[in-house]
Order: C-alpha cells, then structure tokens, then sequence
C-alpha cells in the first residue's frame, strides 16, 4: 500500500513539474533558445528524476495531523498576506520562522518535529495571489489538498529543495483545476 | 541589468540558506524562512532602496533562491552547482509562464527543477566518458 502510495506521489511531483515546464515551452514557442533551454531542461531533470533518493517509512495514519498543520499555514499565510497587506514574502517568511521554533517547546515530541515543514508548506499554498485564490474556502481546500500530498509523499524527494514548494502548486493547481471543471 | 541582479540574487539565495542550514545546522525552514524575512522586511521598510522592478521582484527571487538551499548536503555537495541552480532559477522565473502567475508554489516547482538539473549535472560529470574529456583537457 505505502509502495503504492510512493509511486503515485512519485509520478504526480513529476507530472507538476512537467505541466510547469510545458506552460512556459507553449508561451515561448517562437523563441527558438527558450525552446532549446527547456529542452535541456526536460532531458536534465529526467536524469535527476532516476537519481533521486527513496526512503521507505512506514508511518502513515499516524501523519494524518500534518494536514491539519498545512491548513494552518496556509490560512495564517494568507490572512497576513492580503489582509494585513505585509504581501506573500513576508507572510510565507514569518509564518515559516515562526513555526521553525515550535519544537523548542517539547524536543522529544515527533508530532512537533514535523510541523515546521509541514506549516512552511502549507505558507506556500497561502502565497497565492487574491486573483487565484477566490477567498478563504479556496486556501482550506487548496490547504487540505496539499496535506493530503505532502502526506502521500513522505517517501519522494526527500532532502530536496522545492519539494514542498512542488507540493503545495500541486494543491492550488488542483482546486483551481476543480473549480474550472466544476464551477 | 535588472536580470543580472536577480540571477546574483538567486545564487546569494541559494548559497547562503545552504550555508546555514548544513554547516550552521540552523534546519531547513528556519534558514530559509530567517533569510526571506530578514530580505523581506529590508525591501517592505525601505521601498525605494532599489528600482520598482527590483523592489518588487528581488524578495520573490531571493524566496525562491532559498528553496534550492534548503536542500540537504546529501543530495548536492558542491557551492559550484547550488550557484548554477540559483542562477537558473533566476533565469527561470524571469521567463515563467504568465498561466500559473499568483499560483502557490510556483516558486517551490521552479526551485526543485533547478535542484533536479544540479542533480543531473552532477551526475553526468562523474559519467566515464565525461571524466575521460576532463583528463585530456587537463594533460593539454
């Protein structure tokens, strides 16, 4: 099961990343050496994809309370953000080194040696401008989104950058998705 | 001009949150996080430190930058290749698809690229035939 878990978290960071790339190649097709570049770029990250580390763990159910840390996150994210017009740097910034000191409190604790990662991940689904984000219920269920991936992911990518950047456009651009085919 | 500033400022990103959370062992988020808030603040307090453009786009850079730091010594070792992955991040965002602008993350997807290109090029590097053209351009 958590093998089967790793797989598909496995392909859909991979599919993010190339739907990312994909959006820039359509924009840039006139301009012969954006088109190269990414190309480049396509071939390089393949090679990256083939050497990326795996860890096995088996915790699962017991991971579930990190969704509730990325909804936290994301809603302070975007409360100070656009209510409090300190703008996505700041917000995402301050909540992130804020929540990177809540394991001082009790050090043994595994629940709150998870959380920063997962609070800084669930800051980056708040980053998402007003234009994208259509209010609070949008950043919940975008929030919700991306600690279902995040948890889905544990065994992918660990020990490298963006991942949870990855994850969280995972997340806003699936309720968008959502939204678009729904709505 | 402006473009060089960011890519300088995307491989200061990189560099420096690297630093800080694998030999200062500050942890990832914390490094990451401290920067960005510290760069944040300078550009919120002091608006016209710098042209609007930069004003407003050397803060998002530099918060992207350090997400490429944030990676562990395991997986990149090498100053050179976190410098190549900051610049190219920089390069990157500058020529980003206006589709996923005021998307959550896009900065995040765009680091961990660049990650995966350093991580490729590390790889193909330590390649035989690679190491092969190395020795003849040295012994030259």
């Amino acid at each position: 099961m958590i093998k089967a878990f790793r797989y598909v978290s496995f392909f859909l960071i991979i599919f993010i990343q190339l739907s990312f790339l994909l959006a820039i190649f359509y924009e840039e097709i006139d301009t012969f050496w954006i088109v190269l570049f990414i190309a480049v770029i396509s071939i390089l990250i393949s090679i990256g994809y083939y050497h990326a580390p795996r860890a096995e763990e088996n915790h699962f159910i017991e991971d579930c309370f990190l969704i509730i840390f990325v909804v936290a996150g994301a809603l302070s994210t975007y409360f100070c953000s656009t209510q409090l017009n300190f703008g996505p740097v700041i917000a995402a910034s301050g909540v992130g080194f804020f929540a990177s000191f809540l394991p001082i409190f009790n050090r043994k604790s595994p629940i709150l040696k998870e959380l920063p990662e997962a609070v800084y991940c669930g800051a980056f689904v708040g980053m998402t401008a007003p234009k994208v984000a259509d209010g609070i219920p949008f950043i919940l269920f975008a929030g919700f989104l991306t600690g279902v991936i995040l948890l889905l992911s544990k065994n992918v990518f660990n020990g490298f950058g963006g991942k949870l950047g990855t994850i969280a456009f995972g997340g806003v651009a699936l309720t968008s998705l959502l939204i678009f085919l729904l709505f | 001009m402006y473009t060089v500033t960011l890519i300088i400022t995307g491989i200061l990103g990189a560099i420096s949150t690297f630093y800080l959370n694998n030999v200062l062992k500050l942890g990832a988020v914390r490094s990451s996080a401290g920067l960005s808030l510290v760069v944040g603040l300078i550009f919120y307090v002091f608006p016209n430190i710098a042209p609007t453009f930069l004003t407003k786009n050397i803060p998002i850079v530099f918060i992207g930058a350090t997400f490429i730091g944030m990676v562990s010594k395991e997986v990149i070792a090498h100053y050179f290749l976190l410098a190549l992955a900051g610049a190219l991040f920089a390069i990157i965002y500058v020529n980003s698809s206006a589709f996923f602008n005021g998307y959550g993350g896009a900065l995040g997807t765009t680091a961990s690229i660049t990650v995966l290109v350093a991580v490729s090029l590390a790889v193909v590097s330590r390649n035989k035939h690679i190491e092969k053209i190395k020795r003849k351009v040295r012994r030259r």
